[in-house]
C-alpha cells in the first residue's frame, strides 16, 4: 500500500522535475516579454508621453534588446532596463516585490539617473482580488508616482507615508509601496555600479 | 459488454458534465466570460481527464483499494501541473487569463469522479473513450455557456470574430457571477425542452 503510493509519488515528482527543467526557461522568457517589458514601457511612457501602439511595440523591442545584467559583486546579479530619451540613457528601471493579498506583487520602478527621482512605476506580476486589489493597476493610482521626489516616504498615508492608497485595497497598495521602497533602497545602495554598467 | 461508441457518446449528451451531472460548476462559472477562455479551460481539463483516466485504468490492479483516492489525486495533480507548466511556456496569454483556475483543475469533481466511477473498474481503451467523451462534453458545455455570456454580456465573440463588436450596449449582468447562474439555468431549461421534444418525436 505504502510502496505503491510512494512509487507513484516518486515517479510523479521525477516527471514534473524533468518537465520543469524543459519549460522553465521558456516560461521565464514569456514573463520577461509579456510582464516586465510592458511595465518598463509604462515607465517609458511616463517619461516621454503617451505612445501609439506601433511606437510602443518598437519601444518594447528596444527595451528588450537593451536589458542589462549588472554584477553586484559575488554571484549577485541584477536585471536592469535602460530607458533612453533622445538617444541618451535617462532612467533605469528595476523590479522588486512586496507582499500582496494573493502572493508577491512585482513592482517595476524607474529612477532618473541624474536626480534619483522616481520617473514612474509599472506593475509586473500580481495575484490580487479582481476588482479590488487589481485596481492598483489603474492609472488613477499609478499616476501619483510620476516624478515623485527622492525625499518622499514610500509608504501609504495610513502608515505615515506619501502614497494615496486605493480605497478598499490597502493591502495591495501597501504591497506596491513595499516593493517600491525596496527597489529604491536597492537602487541607492547600488547606484554607482548601475551607472557604471550603463556607461559601458 | 459496454461498447466504445456508447461510452464515448454518453459524455456528449446523456451524461454531459456540467449540464447533466452538475459537476465542475466552480471553474465553469468562473472562467466562462469569453468563449476563448471556456475553450482553453475545457481542453486543459480534457487533457488531464484523458491522461488520468488512462493511467488510473492501467494501474487499477496495482493500486490498493485503501489508498486509491490518494493515488488518483497524485496522478491527477501531476497532469495538472504538467498542463500548467506547458501553458506558461507555450500559451502564456491563456495561462494569464485562466490564472488560478488551472491549478484548481486538481479538485474538478468531473476528473476525480470519472477516475472513481469509471476508470478504476474498466479497461484502458474504454477509459480512454470515457475520458475523451466526458472531456469533450465538458468543453462543449463550457464553450456554449461562455459563448452565450460573451455574446450577450460583452457583445463580442473574440475567438471567431476578433475585435468585432455585435452589440453596442450589451447585457453586462451576464458577465458577472450571478449572470453565470442565470445563463446556466437557461441552457438547462433549453436542454430539457429539447429532450422532451425528442422523446415525443420518437
Amino acid at each position: 500500500m505504502i510502496i505503491v503510493l510512494g512509487a507513484i509519488t516518486v515517479v510523479s515528482g521525477l516527471a514534473l522535475g524533468g518537465l520543469n527543467e524543459l519549460t522553465y526557461q521558456i516560461a521565464q522568457d514569456n514573463i520577461l516579454r509579456y510582464k516586465k517589458i510592458p511595465a518598463v514601457a509604462d515607465i517609458y511612457e511616463a517619461a516621454t508621453g503617451e505612445l501609439d501602439e506601433a511606437a510602443r511595440t518598437k519601444v518594447e523591442e528596444e527595451l528588450l534588446a537593451e536589458k542589462k545584467l549588472v554584477n553586484l559583486g559575488g554571484d549577485e546579479e541584477l536585471l536592469i532596463f535602460v530607458i533612453k530619451k533622445e538617444g541618451k540613457p535617462f532612467a533605469v528601471a528595476l523590479e522588486d516585490f512586496g507582499a500582496g493579498f494573493g502572493g508577491d506583487l512585482g513592482v517595476m520602478a524607474g529612477f532618473n539617473l541624474e536626480t534619483g527621482d522616481l520617473v514612474g512605476i509599472g506593475i509586473t506580476t500580481l495575484s490580487e482580488t479582481p476588482g479590488l486589489g487589481t485596481r492598483v493597476l489603474e492609472e488613477s493610482f499609478t499616476m501619483q508616482f510620476r516624478g515623485m521626489s527622492t525625499g518622499a516616504v514610500y509608504k501609504v498615508k495610513k502608515d505615515g507615508g506619501d502614497i494615496d492608497a486605493v480605497t478598499g485595497a490597502t493591502v495591495s497598495s501597501r504591497a506596491v509601496a513595499e516593493g517600491l521602497a525596496k527597489a529604491k533602497a536597492f537602487y541607492e545602495a547600488n547606484a554607482e555600479k548601475i551607472k557604471e554598467a550603463i556607461g559601458d | 459488454m459496454k461498447s466504445i461508441t456508447t461510452t464515448f457518446t454518453k459524455g456528449l449528451w446523456a451524461e454531459i458534465p456540467l449540464f447533466r451531472l452538475m459537476l465542475g460548476l466552480c471553474p465553469a462559472l468562473a472562467v466562462t466570460t469569453t468563449a476563448e477562455n471556456g475553450l482553453g479551460m475545457g481542453l486543459a481539463a480534457t487533457f488531464v481527464l484523458v491522461c488520468s483516466n488512462v493511467l488510473v485504468s492501467a494501474l487499477r490492479k496495482v493500486i490498493p483499494n485503501e489508498v486509491r483516492v490518494a493515488c488518483f489525486i497524485v496522478i491527477i495533480a501531476t497532469f495538472v501541473v504538467c498542463v500548467e507548466m506547458l501553458m506558461k511556456a507555450f500559451f502564456f496569454g491563456l495561462s494569464e487569463s485562466l490564472g488560478l483556475f488551472i491549478p484548481l483543475i486538481v479538485v474538478n469533481c468531473v476528473i476525480l469522479g470519472r477516475a472513481e466511477a469509471f476508470a478504476r473498474k474498466n479497461g484502458v481503451v474504454l477509459s480512454l473513450a470515457d475520458g475523451l467523451g466526458m472531456g469533450l462534453g465538458f468543453t462543449i458545455a463550457l464553450v456554449v455557456l461562455a459563448a452565450i455570456r460573451e455574446f450577450f454580456g460583452a457583445g463580442t465573440l473574440g475567438v471567431v470574430f476578433g475585435d468585432r463588436v455585435f452589440i453596442d450596449q450589451p447585457f453586462v449582468f451576464l458577465q458577472e457571477a450571478p449572470g453565470a447562474f442565470v445563463a446556466l439555468g437557461l441552457v438547462l431549461g433549453a436542454m430539457n425542452v429539447i429532450g422532451k421534444l425528442g422523446k415525443q418525436g420518437g
